[in-house]
Formats: structure tokens, C-alpha cells, sequence
């Protein structure tokens, strides 16, 4: 049953609405707040596309036109990628990566969606996939101090990484040489 | 824990915390903002489809977790619905492809799935107009497309 134009519209304005109020929450640093708006936001606005299956829409990322991606497409991935960079305010690491993944689903164009994913990547311990994002999204922008940022992030965790493989296999060494 | 379910129409339903839980955008929900007694509104599911998808989670609730990669892009089979599942799709055109619609909303994976088994089970072995007669769809070819398309797949037709 398809509905009507005006509820259509009726629940668009609504999710907009809880999306309004998830940024103003996020703004006045209450994340938990916020990730609760963009949750109702999705309740309303999951579910309006006309084509919610994606019948005969292509499904290969190579021949899908960013013209493809509807307006409501695009307001369902910018919320998930606010929800994404919420996850990563609340340090529920193990998020991040679903919420990112979730905004590239609905908009793969989302170049903001795809550095939440690589942020969430990284801080999930899978820093070479999270690299090979940060290298296509600086493709388009070399100078991106956030990149850098995150850069110093995939250093800073192959370290660790490093010093604590050294530490564990440090004594198997010391015993070879006895 | 009872978690509450609200329809588009207003009314409200009580499920336990593994019943909601199938729902990964519920889930989702739940596990970011903690189990909340508050309903959590689901505005494009009305009561009556609420009401079947709820049984089909109430029944599945037990169900061992999906194994993840059984949902990745490798052709499947439709011939494997248990009787349960069977018996619990057969219902008029509109209801399965409202059904369709709730599973892909709430993000019920099986359901979605045997949504789509029992589709093509229904298409399986009909032809083009069978199909055009069982979904109610308008012939919009004309005579020339008509006879390329014939032209086209005159290979997978039965010889």
C-alpha cells in the first residue's frame, strides 16, 4: 500500500526534524542525546525511498553516478556518518565502523561517511584497510590535516604493536641464548 | 525486559528484549541508548504487518546466530523454507510484499530473505505473461522490443 504524498512528507519533515535536534545535541557536546535523535531520524526516514529493495538499480560501485543517489539517500547516509563521529565521542570504538558502513550503503559517495570508516578502522586495530581509504580520499584532497591526523594515529598503533611483539618474544630469545 | 513497539497507527506492542533484538534497527538502537521502556516509534509499519513480523520473531527468537558470510553475494537456493516458514508466508500479495517492505525497514535479514525465496518461488518455471498475470503488471513493450528481446534469449528458450 503505497502512501500518500502528504504522509510522506508528514514523516520526512519529522525525521528532518529529530535530525535538527540530534546536530543541536551533538553541538552542546551530548552525545547520547544526539545518537538518540539520528536513531528516531532513521525510524522516520528508513523506509520512504520508493525503491526501498533497489530493483534493477546497479549494484556495481563503478557504474553508479553520484546523480544516482537520492536526496533522501543522502540525508540517510549524512546522519549515520553523525552517528559515526558520535561513536567515536563516546570511545564506543567497535562502532564506528557500522555506522560508517551503514552511511556508505545508503550514499557510497559520502566521502566524510568513508573517513568515519577509516577512523573506525583504525581505532579497531585494522589500520591497513583504514590506510587504503585515507590513500583514495587523499587523492582528492592531498592537504587534509584530518588525514594527517589519522596518519599519525596508524604510526602511533603499529608502535605499540611493535614494542609489545618485541616484549613478548624478548624472553623466548633470552632463553636461546642460555 | 518488555521493549515497546509502536505501529504507524498508533498501537502498541510488547515483545521481550530477544524478540526486539532481531530487528538489527532496533538493536542498534537499543545497544546505543540502553533497553528503554519508552516505545520506540516504527512509523512505516502499520499494526497488521507489525503483528507478522513480530510472530515470525517470536518464533525464530531461539534461532542460532546467522552465520554472517551466508549473506554474501553467492547464489542461494529457494527450495530449502522449513514448514513453519512456509505455512507463515502464505498469505495474500499485498501482505508478503508488505512483509517485504517491514523486513528491509526493521533490517530482519532472514525474513527479508525468505521474503524473497518465496518471490521466486512464485516466478519459478511460469512465463513472461504468467508473471504479468500474477503481479498485475502492464505489458509496456511494444512489437518491435517485443520481438528483440525474443531475439535475445531465444538461447534460454526450451527447445
Amino acid at each position: 500500500m503505497p502512501i500518500s504524498e502528504e504522509e510522506l512528507h508528514q514523516k520526512m519533515a519529522k525525521g528532518l526534524e529529530y535530525k535538527q535536534e540530534g546536530a543541536v545535541a551533538f553541538k552542546a557536546g551530548k552525545y547520547d542525546e544526539a545518537l538518540k535523535r539520528y536513531h528516531h531520524a532513521l525510524l522516520y526516514l528508513r523506509g520512504l525511498n520508493d525503491n526501498p529493495l533497489n530493483v534493477s538499480k546497479s549494484r556495481d560501485p563503478d557504474n553508479l553516478k553520484e546523480s544516482d543517489i537520492t536526496e533522501l539517500e543522502k540525508e540517510i547516509s549524512t546522519i549515520n556518518a553523525n552517528m559515526a563521529l558520535c561513536q567515536l565521542r563516546l570511545e564506543r570504538f567497535d562502532r564506528i565502523a557500522r555506522c560508517a558502513n551503514e552511511a556508505l550503503k545508503a550514499n557510497p559517495f559520502n566521502k566524510k561517511a568513508k573517513f568515519r570508516l577509516a577512523q573506525g578502522l583504525i581505532r579497531e586495530g585494522s589500520v591497513i584497510k583504514a590506510a587504503k581509504l585515507l590513500d583514495e580520499l587523499e587523492k582528492d584532497s592531498p592537504n587534509d590535516p584530518a588525514f594527517a591526523a589519522e596518519r599519525r594515529q596508524i604510526d602511533i598503533r603499529e608502535k605499540q604493536a611493535e614494542s609489545k611483539q618485541r616484549k613478548e618474544f624478548a624472553g623466548m630469545f633470552d632463553r636461546a641464548k642460555k | 525486559m518488555a521493549i515497546i513497539l509502536r505501529s504507524s497507527n498508533d498501537e502498541d506492542f510488547e515483545v521481550s528484549l530477544e524478540v526486539a533484538n532481531q530487528s538489527i534497527l532496533i538493536k542498534n538502537l537499543l545497544d546505543d541508548i540502553g533497553t528503554t521502556s519508552d516505545p520506540i516509534p516504527l512509523p512505516n509499519v502499520n499494526s497488521k504487518v507489525l503483528k507478522k513480523v513480530i510472530e515470525y520473531c517470536e518464533h525464530h527468537q531461539h534461532d542460532p546466530p546467522i552465520i554472517k558470510d551466508e549473506y554474501d553475494d553467492v547464489p542461494r537456493r529457494s527450495d530449502d523454507i522449513p514448514p513453519w516458514d512456509e505455512q507463515f508466508m502464505k498469505v495474500d500479495q499485498e501482505m508478503l510484499f508488505e512483509i517485504l517492505l517491514a523486513s528491509n525497514y526493521m533490517d530482519i535479514k532472514p525474513l527479508l530473505d525468505l521474503g524473497c525465496k518465496t518471490v521466486a518461488n512464485m516466478i519459478r518455471g511460469k512465463s513472461a505473461e504468467e508473471i504479468r498475470t500474477m503481479f498485475n503488471i502492464k505489458n509496456d513493450f511494444n512489437e518491435e522490443e517485443l520481438a528483440q528481446i525474443k531475439r535475445e534469449n531465444e538461447w534460454a528458450e526450451a527447445h
